[in-house]
């Protein structure tokens, strides 16, 4: 199952969140920083899982942005990895070649996001 | 021109978009959080506005505020109207911010279940998609009682774009209302098969979801999944519904038999990396449930193993972590074939990434043996070493002590290397598990005994060098280890060496600085060394030396007395007066040693950590009965907190007087029992012998080989444990030595010139002995300890709820809640409605029906054991990956053997309706060929045109079922037109949402063997009816129907039309046209029909209350009209229930044979009626905003009641 998904650039900045369990908005907060540092602190050479409490950080960096997926234990991790990809490939079609700036103005990305994150079913 | 342009910039000022608002916090000048409290400022006054256009766009900047993080909670009412716009930029808008920021605790949230409900039964399928979008996120369990049926109908709608999305949600609807799960499921079962992909995909992942939860309900859908997996392309569902099976196997062995084949082949055949590793996980979990009965499975193991080999080896990270993670599943039940892959994984400890260091570290803790244990925790020693950031080096010291600890120290051997790598631990700076190395200590002291000597020694060497282990106590807990010497030291002081060097250890001022605890048991242990020396002393008649000692204490313990733990302080104000008081006798010369060390007499036993808990409570007892009346607070006493209660149990054990002899004791086991009886806190001292630890077999013969510790074992420059590594190894060999000698010499004597075995070695775990006697004291427990477990569960898992068991029939008392009203539905079938009544009627349960019942439920039982027995022949006659023709008769039987029997019940039931009605004149026979499929789909509609019971006859089992549910159950659909292609039938439903709106809803049956496609209706609009055409296509242009018919199939399209006056019927002529093709060629075909709108096809169940409906009568501006019919027999209840389903009205009160009823139409006229019934003739009495509506309803009732 998929807890959360979010677009977060270098910065730390939030370009997109999306929450499938409810979390207070200062938890939010927190949760986006010690996510984004956690995946800041690694370099290529290391695995795009994290073990991040009791869930599962899954993420993928494209230039200067992260797409992290936050998962319980019993999804399977390369399917996400993967999927993350085939989301950012949709994305990069429907803008013909995506940059932060077009995530920045989100309300396309969640039209995009619902429909490709639905038509497999995932959430 | 100026002007113009000014206007522009003012609207613009206050109309901020979102890309603005984006583009302003993107702005580096600006200072981003005044500027967003500027543009929160905005926007509240923009909220302010009656314009939703504005409201909208406030709350959609809003929305993207909250997902900064900025809480936009106080707008919640604001989006609830913005959800309620008409138009859908807006709602989406809404719905977007609603998904966002509502959850369980908003409070306005209530406000939106009809909002919800009115969206969810829109035409338009992007209003349905974007609500069920919406709620799907903020679902709570009052919506999902309230709203689960309509999306249960939902699931069914004709778009799959809907049904995807309605499926999905279902899951989050049965989260929250568990009672919905058993009346939606067989829907939901029937969407595994739905011709659109996205949808199967969907309902795979909802069944897959609750099934990983709760397996058991699901095994018989097994075949079903079976066949999916085998026949699906899509590596998404794929890796779903492999991951479901993995789930189901332990439960099914031979279900996990039939998988493999399958599995290996997609192992051996798949590209895609995530589905590789599902299926390797799968057949992981295969494995595991077969390894208890079939053990011949080696190749697929070492297959799995192989390929996880290569993940491992891959160069991309994310391969290797997961290859590790798979690896160590295997590793839980065929620790053998991953043991050979132990360089692999010691590689692995040298990776860059931490996550697949810890990884490996998991595995190794599986890999170890007896063998290799030391060899092992050597190379994990180096890395220790090595490792930079703490994180990493805590992870691997904790790694070690699981490893050398797991399973009562099952692989350790020798425990005096196990002693040293603990003390080697205690040197790493700056770790924060110096209490797990401490409690390794205290345990492996007191649980090995032959240790102890040992263990002492090492102690006293350890507090010696306590300074080394203080310096660095600001930075880490290290120091805990302190407290485990000192405690070592203490109470096993009979073998230290040299007490008094240790005792001035442990009384240097340094330890002051010691944490309060560690000080405390200092003071209580610095006793416990004086008493063991002053015995020594006075046995060696050297009262200078004890007087000297205890002189010491005198001297020393007033430091303890001033510190700052109250523990500790007390400790030591209290040994100092009893230290004083023992110079006193001493400078009197009397022998005080023995006193002294009484103190500290008897031995301690080890208590399993639950013992406590497990105390069964003795007959008769009551727990919450008061003893005595409450009279002071000094009961509380009983109540310890629990740490207190643990550190003061060794003081229990000790101060316990001796045991006296074997006749005392029975003496007093009576009195004791007695006592225990009282006392539920009494934990048994004395280990019970059927408890005591029992090594591997054989242990006790095995020959115990003491290591002299009088050899020297300090060898310059090399660390204690690896000298430890050396003995055992040379131990070993020795033994290996001697036994093959043995062997030997035994072959040679006995069978010479026999088949000579190559004494190969290699050692199993079982040949190398123990160095030490492993004396493992068993944790006790008390007597009579209770075998539960229930503490493992835990009662707040939501899925918990969703433990239902699916396969058992639906039985009266589960249906999802309906709305009380419903939406407008005429009928033309006067047939039909006695059903209905009769249904309405069955609330009150007949005798006769009861006995229905109880029938059908025998014959339900029947059915569930034959789904059993379904799967069992599913299971075993069918060979794995077949082709599909096998499979057939079980997924079949699975799915619609059973539904043989309900047919003959709900016939039977039908019939007996018909008798309760005075027989009425049959309908029109079921068509044979009318497969399931058409049945299903026909019935998608279900709660608004539920088939009666006699066309049930060919009804899925499930759908059987569910007639017990007192949902709508009458069709009001009525025939249209028919040739012998197609059957038409309709229903025109009003909305209130939509004042000059109806939707018609038809069903087209293909009759013919002919596949018909290319549909298309056209009718020719009247001045006041128009079909709502797509944008652009002129008034001649017909609608397509959305879908094609194959040969037997039906299916319901909907089509809008716009009327303008509803006050009188009137009715349409139009044409279906279409192309039947079959395998001559295909014809163009075409079939004319008229439609017809009655006026109550405009009104709509509103429900009123009577003092509403009063003021209503009162108001005076209702014209009034009345009709009677005669020759009526029905009863009235019946009459009534008629009325408000053909008519939709609705009951506002009834007294006797007389009762008012309330409809609206859907341009808001009233329409009152009063009802009243005499001998054989009814009059309808009715009110109406408007006289020729009026007219025209009563005129329609009179030709239904006439019916009657």
């Amino acid at each position: 199952m998929i807890k959360f998904f979010l677009m977060v650039n270098k910065q730390g900045q939030t370009r997109l969140s999306k929450y499938y369990e409810h979390v207070e908005i200062n938890k939010r907060t927190l949760l986006e920083t010690e996510v984004i540092k956690s995946c800041l602190s690694r370099s290529n050479e290391q695995c795009s899982f994290i073990e991040y409490k009791d869930f599962k950080l899954i993420y993928r960096q494209y230039a200067a942005l992260f797409i992290v997926v936050g998962v319980n234990d019993t999804e399977n991790e390369m399917a996400i990895y993967e999927f993350i990809h085939n989301f950012v490939e949709v994305l990069d079609d429907y803008f013909s070649r995506v940059s932060e700036l077009d995530v920045s103005f989100f309300s396309a990305v969640n039209q995009v996001f619902h429909s490709t994150w639905q038509r497999t079913g995932w959430s | 021109m100026a002007l113009k342009m000014v206007k522009g910039s003012i609207d613009r000022m206050f109309d901020k978009n979102l890309q603005d608002l984006v583009r302003g916090i993107r702005n580096p000048k600006e200072d981003e959080a005044k500027y967003i409290s500027q543009c929160i400022d905005e926007i509240k006054q923009e909220l302010k506005q009656d314009n939703i256009a504005v409201k909208a766009n406030a709350v959609c900047k809003l929305t993207y505020l909250q997902m900064l993080g900025y809480d936009i909670s106080w707008a919640a009412f604001n989006i609830i109207e913005v959800m309620s716009a008409s138009k859908f930029t807006f709602k989406r808008i809404g719905y977007l911010a609603a998904s966002q920021c509502f959850h369980e605790g908003t409070d306005v949230i209530m406000l939106t279940t009809n909002q919800i409900r009115k969206d969810l039964s829109s035409p338009s399928q992007y209003d349905t998609g974007v609500a069920l979008t919406g709620l799907s996120c903020f679902v709570t369990p009052d919506l999902a009682r309230d709203l689960a049926n309509d999306i249960m109908t939902l699931m069914s709608h004709t778009k799959p774009y809907i049904r995807k999305k309605a499926v999905l949600i279902m899951y989050k609807v049965f989260l929250k209302y568990p009672e919905s799960l058993r009346p939606a499921f067989p829907r939901l079962k029937e969407k595994l098969e739905d011709p659109d992909p996205g949808v199967q995909s969907a309902a795979v992942n909802v069944i897959c979801e609750l099934a990983r939860r709760n397996p058991k309900n699901y095994l018989s859908l097994a075949p079903l999944f079976f066949k999916l997996m085998t026949s699906s392309t899509n590596n998404w569902v794929l890796i779903k519904i492999i991951k479901l099976f993995g789930a189901l196997t332990p439960l099914e062995p031979r279900l996990g038999k039939k998988l493999i084949e399958p599995l290996t082949n997609l192992i051996h055949s798949t590209s895609a990396m995530s589905l590789l590793y599902e299926c390797v996980n799968t057949v992981i979990a295969v494995l595991i449930s077969l390894s208890s009965g079939m053990p011949n499975h080696s190749a697929s193991i070492q297959l799995c193993v192989q390929k996880l080999r290569i993940l491992i080896e891959d160069s991309d990270q994310n391969l290797k972590y997961l290859g590790l993670l798979a690896m160590s599943k295997i590793l839980r039940t065929h620790p053998k074939s991953v043991q050979a892959h132990k360089d692999l994984v010691l590689q692995c400890l040298d990776d860059k990434d931490e996550s697949i260091r810890l990884r490996a570290l998991d595995l190794l803790y599986g890999m170890v043996s007896k063998k290799n244990l030391m060899e092992i925790v050597k190379k994990l020693m180096t890395h220790v070493d090595k490792a930079e950031g703490t994180t990493y080096r805590d992870e691997l010291l904790t790694k070690i002590i699981d490893i050398c600890s797991q399973s009562n120290y099952q692989h350790i051997t020798n425990f005096e290397w196990y002693i040293s790598i603990l003390v080697e631990l205690t040197r790493l700076e700056g770790t924060r598990h110096g209490h797990l190395i401490a409690a390794q200590m205290l345990d492996v002291a007191i649980r090995v005994k032959a240790i102890r000597r040992f263990a002492v020694s090492q102690m006293s060497t350890l507090l010696d060098s306590a300074h080394l282990v203080a310096s660095s106590t600001q930075r880490s807990g290290i120091c805990e280890v302190l407290y485990a010497a000192a405690w070592i030291c203490g109470e096993f002081s009979e073998h230290l060496q040299e007490p008094q060097q240790t005792l001035e250890a442990m009384l240097r001022p340094k330890v002051t600085t010691l944490p309060g605890h560690i000080q405390a048991v200092y003071v209580q242990n610095v006793v416990k060394l004086y008493a063991a020396i002053l015995q020594q002393k006075e046995q060696a008649a050297d009262a200078q030396a004890a007087q000297e000692v205890t002189q010491l204490l005198v001297e020393r313990l007033p430091q303890f007395v001033q510190s700052a733990d109250l523990e500790a302080q007390e400790r030591a104000s209290c040994i100092l007066q009893l230290v004083k008081h023992v110079q006193k006798l001493q400078a009197r010369d009397v022998p005080v040693a023995e006193e002294v060390s009484a103190l500290f007499a008897g031995e301690l036993n080890p208590v399993a950590p639950k013992a406590q808990k497990k105390v069964p409570v003795p007959e008769g007892l009551d727990l919450d009965a008061w003893i005595n009346e409450p009279l002071s607070d000094s009961e509380s006493e009983d109540e310890k907190p629990k740490a207190i209660f643990h550190d003061e149990e060794p003081r229990h054990a000790k101060q316990r007087p001796p045991e006296a002899d074997e006749q005392e004791l029975a003496r007093r086991r009576e009195a004791r029992k007695q006592e225990q009886a009282n006392n539920p806190f009494y934990i048994k001292s004395s280990p019970s012998p059927q408890k005591r630890y029992q090594d591997a077999p054989g242990v006790d013969h095995i020959p115990v080989v003491q290591i002299d510790l009088s050899v020297p074992l300090k060898v310059p420059g090399m660390p204690m444990s690896d000298q430890y590594v050396k003995l055992e190894e040379e131990r070993r060999h020795r033994q290996r030595l001697e036994k093959d000698k043995r062997k030997r010499k035994k072959r040679e004597r006995e069978r010479r010139g026999a088949r000579r075995h190559t004494s190969l070695h290699t050692e199993s775990d079982e040949d190398i002995t123990p160095a030490q006697r492993v004396d493992i004291v068993t944790e006790e427990m008390p007597e009579n300890a209770l075998p539960s477990d229930e503490d493992d569960k835990d009662p707040n898992d939501p899925y918990r709820a969703l433990d239902i068991d699916l396969d058992k029939p639906l039985a009266d008392s589960e249906k999802l809640p309906v709305q009380k009203h419903r939406d407008a539905e005429t009928s033309k079938s006067p047939e039909r409605q006695d059903v209905t009544v009769v249904e309405k009627k069955s609330k009150k349960p007949k005798r006769k029906e009861k006995k229905q019942k109880e029938k059908e439920r025998e014959k339900k039982k029947k059915k569930e054991a034959e789904k059993g027995v379904d799967l069992d022949f599913w299971l075993s006659t069918t060979p794995p990956a077949a082709t599909p023709a096998p499979e057939e008769p079980g997924v079949n039987a699975a799915v619609t053997a059973p539904k043989e029997e309900p047919r003959g019940e709900e016939q039977d039931a039908g019939e007996d309706v018909e008798q309760d009605l005075e027989k009425k004149p049959s309908e029109q026979k079921k068509k044979k060929h009318k497969k399931d499929k058409g049945e299903r789909s026909k019935d998608k509609k279900r709660p608004k045109k539920r088939a009666p019971p006699r066309e049930g006859d060919a009804e899925p089992v499930q759908n059987g079922a569910l007639c017990e549910e007192p949902l709508p159950p009458m069709s009001s659909y009525s025939l249209l037109a028919e040739n012998s292609y197609i059957k038409m039938t309709y229903d025109v439903q009003g909305s209130l949402q939509k004042d000059s709106q109806v939707t018609v809803s038809m069903v087209l049956e293909n009759q013919s063997s002919s596949f018909l496609k290319n549909m298309e209706l056209n009718v020719l609009d009247s001045l006041n009816a128009r079909l709502a055409r797509p944008e652009g296509s002129s008034v001649h242009d017909g609608v397509p129907v959305p879908f094609q018919l194959p040969p037997g199939i039906s299916n319901e399209a909907q089509f809008v039309f716009t009327i303008q006056s509803i006050v009188t019927a009137q009715k349409l002529k139009g044409t279906l046209s279409f192309i039947a093709k079959n395998d001559e060629g295909s014809t163009h075909e075409k079939l004319d029909f008229k439609l017809h709108f009655t006026c109550t096809s405009y009104l709509v169940t509103t429900p009123c209350y009577s003092d509403a409906f009063a003021k209503l009568l009162e108001s005076g501006d209702l014209s009034m009209s009345s009709v009677k019919v005669d020759g009526i027999s029905m009863s009235f209840q019946n009459l009534l229930a008629k009325i408000c389903f053909h008519h939709h009205f609705s009951v506002v009160e009834r007294v006797d044979s007389c009762a008012s009823m309330y409809s609206r139409s859907i341009q808001g006229h009233h329409v009152c009626l009063l009802v009243k019934k005499g001998e054989k003739s009814v009059s309808v009495d009715g009110k109406c905003s408007d006289s020729t509506l009026l007219s025209n309803v009563l005129e329609e009732m009179k030709e239904t009641l006439a019916k009657c």
